[in-house]
């Protein structure tokens, strides 16, 4: 909450002024009924024009001045309620994005975007709720109240008691309304999860001529849902029909005991009149109102609690100091001394003892399969965690002395996902080098083969990529990221598992201009395949997180047991 | 045009109407109750008038000292009147939510969904290949939700609030014509008003949802991405980008916030202007003993205008919502309407012995592109054929004719002598066993996973299937077993593995052709040795048809058809291949660059 409120600090000149206004709309509300009251007992019963026509007046009066007040607090809880989310939005994707790794990984990609966007919205709109029920619901409890003992003690007594017992009604059938909506809520997304596994399962399902049963699954599902939304809807249906019977019933209460007060002469002397009590019957709906938006918003509390936990988690974590270099380049000498580490909350070792090194110019194979510690090499690498054993240096300087963004001006990477971001094709390979020419972005792209794809498409290097690439395939998505990383001036080029959804033969020609355009520059190529790695200047080969075997393709052949069966599986016994 | 639209929803609305004849008893219940409930509701001014009357005419001689009663036991009996037909209106509102939500949700919104569902078991794959599944779930979700809303709520706005209101304008008239035209000017004249800002707003509000989608994808991408933005020093760029997003949905937001927030104080200003004429008109009315009125009567009117606006609000939102109901109503009907598979009348069947044959194929999946012309393969019982190629070649398709998850457009293929045209396409699929790139699981068991082809199998059966795979043991490690659910939160299952369990049950199907489609591909390097062995025995005696990215897996195969840009380019074996030195030699000498 604490953090929070910061971001609440600088419409509190606006909040205060807004809740000024809702006093004075609220009161007017309470103010025509007394009014109407005056008119009856003093403008009717006497019979005098004069007193009507002057009491309407100033009801028409309070009522404009009433909508103006409304009018204006709208204006100022709009730039509140914009402002106020503008600023936390921004505020948390600012935080995000600037998390190291440790933190980062600790809350994690769906937990961040959670944060960062239901999260948030449903902060910044309860914040408007609240402002109104906080501002609005005690004026009119209490506004209800003193005007109802204007005209009788014990009517303002029922008045005050009507309150709690009508919030006693409504509460228990509003706070399960939301365990309810959940619980179908979590249905609907039952039956869609099937329809969308029966969807993209079709082939096999098929295939086994299973239609059927997969139908019978869904129709089940959907019965399910039907079940569970009627619950909700039913326990929902029941607040306004219960709701008008309170206040129905508070009415007749009050009526009863009202004709039984005005036959109490001393009473009447007290000044209890019989437009008094008709107007203080009016003011149950009011108030009723009031309790109504209190029990919806009660019920709110909880989850709101659970946003408000969840985005402090984020704001409450230490900032990370700028990670921009200088942009020197270093030599590409690359060398790992004894490097061993454990992710944060791990006890288990994800490399252990990994030395090796890298000569600049030289182009190195790192191999292994899924789960040998390859990709947590490459985040040692770009220094996204430091190791917790041994070191790293890159040019003869150590990684320590070095700091972030010099690591990462220096080691060029393209990950294992081929990551593009919504945009043109221009813009995504220029990431790489934001000073870099439309004919070097070219160039990569040929480098990367895909110049067949920018001519196929008429808008050339403006063709736009959908976010996260879903117009284009997952081997364009790799090509697109290695243009994007050979762009970038750098003195070690990594590519991670980037050749893993082309085929062998473009996968070849790649290689090959690759080599052409990164000479005198060092490679280092993480992947499972053999025929990747063979060509290689020297093959590092890892399992368990620690590293079996280097030496060149015939090297490893003779020395190393596992490089021979990786080989043997994948090319076949003729090539080993 | 416009007539032609007309006409278009009006065929909508009425096929919804024939929709919902299986529950119309159920509605006319629900309509009869919520007309008990409209003529009670309108029944309490006139008995509160009374009470307000009682009161005024005893308080107004006895305040002035002057002889007065007040009859206790009218009042009371009256009060008690009051208190009836309110409870009576309640418990029939309740009564008809009850009806109305159980009969709509039940018999029409869930028979929709299920006849969508059932829909599907007749619709070519094509269909599904060519709509995102998104939007097929959209439809059976909130189109139908939407669907159901308006049948829900047509009895509450059209039957019960037009009642209400002929209801209303009858009674103020005969209560006073002149008092009747203020609540019937002013009311309606707050609801035009309301109406025309929130269509304003609704601008404004599209923008915000359209910056909102925008906002969501940028800040996924930051997040998915966070070591690619890491890497480059991507930070600022996706900082700047949030921000313009962010504040030009605060710009939208707050201008769409606020015309929509001055509806409640202009509807609240009418409605009192109208509460004030009463008050001024009634009271003078009174005073001077015009037209016989009281003060019960201005009570009266007081709550009828208050009446007023309700139905006239649902009706206004009723008539809102029907647009968009015709629109969801016209999506869904789309999708039932959709042309079906037609099923070949004879009943006969392959005879499995695994004989296949293309005769001059043609196919395409777009008319104006061509793909595979003038295919002949003859596939005799027991041999493998291979399908090799680069990336978005087009190896799938052959599978796709082969199973008839899509039709030849030309020539005819073959299995054991029969045209599978001719045939059922339940029967010609009982002869195939698949295992494909990407492994699909159903949420379930291992066990019924496993079992899924053939539910028949004994448990051993399932076992010693799971045991050919090598992933017997690793179920047995598992907590549950073979009892163990796969869904989609389902973590300690790797991918490899996954694909382990389609091989198991393609085993366990056990038919006479089979085909393998990348079948290993995320198995690991040590387990393919193993698991070779148990394809080696699957492809034993039986006719396979393999898609293989390594080509060391299929250097073996009878015939080996190369596929490139969706034609195929050569057909031979690996041999011959080699020796014609084309295209696939330049594919398999690619891998073996460095050691040749």
């Amino acid at each position: 909450m604490r953090k929070i409120f910061p971001f609440l600090k600088p419409y509190k000149g606006p909040l205060i002024l807004t809740a000024v206004l809702c006093l004075v709309w609220t009161l007017q509300g309470m103010f025509l009924p007394y009014l109407m009251s005056r008119i009856v007992d003093d403008g009717i019963a006497t019979g005098n024009m004069g007193v009507i026509l002057k009491l309407g007046a100033l009801m028409l009066g309070l009522a404009i001045l009433s909508m103006l007040c409304a009018l204006w607090t709208s204006a100022i809880n709009a730039k509140i309620s914009a402002g106020f989310s503008h600023d936390l939005t921004r505020g948390i994707f600012d935080k995000a994005s600037g998390l190291g790794f440790e933190d980062f990984s600790k809350i994690g990609t769906a937990g961040l975007l959670t944060r960062s966007t239901h999260d948030v919205s449903t902060i910044s709109m309860a914040s408007s709720m609240f402002v109104n029920v906080v501002v609005v619901v005690p004026i009119l409890i209490a506004g209800g109240v003193l005007f109802a003992l204007l005209s009788d003690r014990v009517l303002a007594l029922i008045l005050l008691l009507a309150t709690p017992v009508a919030f006693l009604i409504l509460f228990p059938i509003v706070r399960h309304l939301d365990k309810l909506w959940k619980l179908s809520d979590e249905y609907i997304d039952e039956q869609n999860r099937l329809m969308r596994e029966r969807l993209s399962g079709i082939r096999v399902i098929r295939a086994f001529d299973k239609e059927a049963h997969e139908h019978g699954r869904i129709a089940h599902a959907t019965e399910e849902m039907a079940k569970y939304i009627i619950r909700a809807n039913v326990r929902a249906g029941y607040v306004n029909p219960l709701c008008m019977l309170v206040l129905n019933m508070a009415t007749v209460v009050m009526l009863l005991v009202g004709a039984n007060r005005l036959q109490d002469p001393a009473l009447m002397e007290a000044g209890l009149t019989a437009g008094g009590i008709i107007a203080t019957v009016q003011y149950v709906a009011l108030i009723l109102n009031g309790v109504m938006m209190l029990s919806w918003t009660v019920v709110f509390l909880p989850h709101l609690k659970v946003c408000i936990n969840r985005v402090t988690e984020v704001l409450a974590l230490p900032d990370e100091p700028a990670e921009t270099g200088d942009g020197t380049i270093l030599g590409g000498d690359l060398v790992l001394e004894n490097v061993g580490f454990a992710y944060p909350d791990s006890e288990l070792k994800t490399l252990s003892g990994v030395s090796l090194a890298v000569k600049a110019g030289q182009t190195a194979a790192i191999i292994g399969g899924t789960g040998s510690g390859k990709s947590t090499l490459l985040k040692l690498l770009l220094d996204f965690y430091p190791p917790t054993e041994g070191s790293i240096s890159l040019g003869g300087r150590p990684y320590e002395t070095l700091g972030r963004g010099c690591v990462r001006d220096n080691v060029s990477a393209a990950l294992q996902k081929g990551m593009v971001f919504e945009g043109t094709l221009l813009d995504n390979v220029r990431m790489g080098n934001p000073d870099a020419s439309e004919d070097d972005v070219k160039n990569a792209l040929d480098i990367a083969q895909m110049t067949e794809f920018v001519q196929s498409h008429e808008e050339g290097l403006q063709y736009r990529l959908a976010q996260s690439g879903a117009n284009i395939s997952g081997g364009q998505k790799q090509r697109i990221s290695i243009a994007r990383t050979i762009l970038k001036p750098a003195s070690v080029y990594v590519f991670d598992d980037s050749f893993s959804a082309l085929d062998y033969l473009t996968e070849s020609k790649l290689r090959k201009a690759l080599n052409r355009h990164l000479a005198g520059k060092t490679q280092i190529i993480i992947t499972q395949r053999a025929a990747t790695a063979m060509r290689c200047d020297v093959i590092f080969v890892i399992e368990q997180g620690s590293i079996v075997g280097s030496g060149t393709h015939a090297e490893l052949l003779q020395s190393c047991t596992v490089y021979r069966e990786i080989v043997r599986s994948q090319l076949g016994g003729d090539a080993a | 045009m416009k007539q032609q639209k007309k006409a278009a929803s009006g065929k909508v609305i009425f096929r919804i109407l024939k929709d919902t004849r299986p529950i119309a008893g159920w509605l006319a219940l629900g309509a009869f109750i919520s007309l008990v409930s409209v003529a009670l509701s309108l029944v309490t001014p006139e008995i509160l008038r009374a009470l307000s009357d009682r009161l005024y005419n005893y308080w107004e001689p006895a305040h002035l000292h002057q002889e007065a009663v007040l009859d206790n036991t009218a009042f009371g009996l009256e009060c008690l009147l009051l208190a009836a037909a309110y409870a009576g209106s309640s418990l029939a509102a309740i009564g008809e939510m009850l009806i109305m939500n159980n009969v709509v949700s039940k018999h029409f919104t869930c028979a929709i969904r299920i006849r969508m569902s059932d829909k599907i078991r007749r619709l070519p794959v094509r269909y599904v290949d060519q709509t995102p599944n998104g939007e097929i779930i959209s439809h059976m979700t909130d189109d139908v939700s939407m669907m159901g809303t308006t049948v829900h709520s047509f009895l509450e706005t059209v039957i019960s609030g037009v009642l209400k209101l002929l209801g209303i304008i009858v009674l103020v008239f005969l209560l006073n014509p002149i008092l009747a035209c203020a609540v019937i000017v002013f009311v309606p004249l707050s609801l035009i008003l309301s109406a025309k800002i929130a269509g304003k707003s609704e601008k404004y509000y599209a923008t915000v949802r359209k910056k909102n989608g925008e906002l969501y994808a940028l800040t996924e991408e930051t997040f998915t991405g966070f070591d690619t933005v890491k890497a480059f020093h991507l930070e600022s760029r996706q900082r700047e980008r949030q921000a313009a997003l962010c504040g030009d949905m605060r710009d939208a937001a707050r201008k769409g916030t606020f015309l929509s927030s001055i509806v409640q104080p202009i509807v609240a200003l009418t409605n009192n202007i109208a509460y004030i004429a009463i008050c001024i008109l009634g009271g003078v009315f009174v005073a001077n003993g015009w037209f016989g009125m009281s003060i019960g009567t201005i009570v009266a009117f007081v709550l009828y205008a208050r009446m007023f606006a309700g139905p006239l609000e649902s009706i206004a939102q009723g008539f809102s919502m029907l647009q968009n109901t015709i629109a969801s109503a016209d999506r869904v009907y789309k999708m039932l309407d959709e042309e079906e598979m037609t099923e070949a009348t004879e009943e006969t069947a392959p005879k499995g012995e695994g004989n296949v044959q293309f005769e001059d194929v043609a196919f395409s999946y777009d008319p104006k592109q061509p793909l595979i012309k003038d295919l002949t393969i003859n596939v005799h019982a027991g041999e493998k054929v291979a399908i090799v190629g680069p990336t978005g070649g087009g190896k799938t398709t052959i599978v796709n004719l082969l199973m008839r998850f899509y039709d030849v457009d030309g020539g005819r293929i073959l299995v054991d002598g029969k045209d599978i045209m001719k045939m059922p396409r339940n029967a010609l699929r009982s002869v195939f066993s698949m295992v494909l790139q990407d492994t699909w699981l159903f949420s379930g068991t291992i066990y019924d996973n496993i079992a899924y082809g053939r539910p028949d199998a004994t448990e051993d059966e399932v076992h010693e299937a799971a045991k050919r795979a090598h992933i017997d043991r690793f179920i047995r490690s598992l907590p549950k077993g073979y009892d163990t659910v796969i869904n989609e939160e389902t973590t300690n299952i790797s991918g490899g593995q996954k694909q382990l369990l389609t091989i198991a049950r393609a085993y366990l199907a056990n038919r006479p052709i089979l085909i393998l489609d990348e079948a290993t591909s995320n198995v690991d390097t040590r387990t393919e040795i193993l698991i070779q062995r148990t394809m080696d025995d699957l492809m034993r005696d039986r006719t396979s048809f393999v898609i293989a990215h390594r080509l060391s897996t299929i250097v073996d195969a009878d015939t080996i058809l190369v596929v490139n840009n969706g034609s195929i380019v050569e057909q031979g074996t690996h041999k011959d291949l080699l020796a014609k030195n084309g295209f696939y030699a330049e594919i398999y000498n690619s891998q073996y660059e460095l050691l040749n």
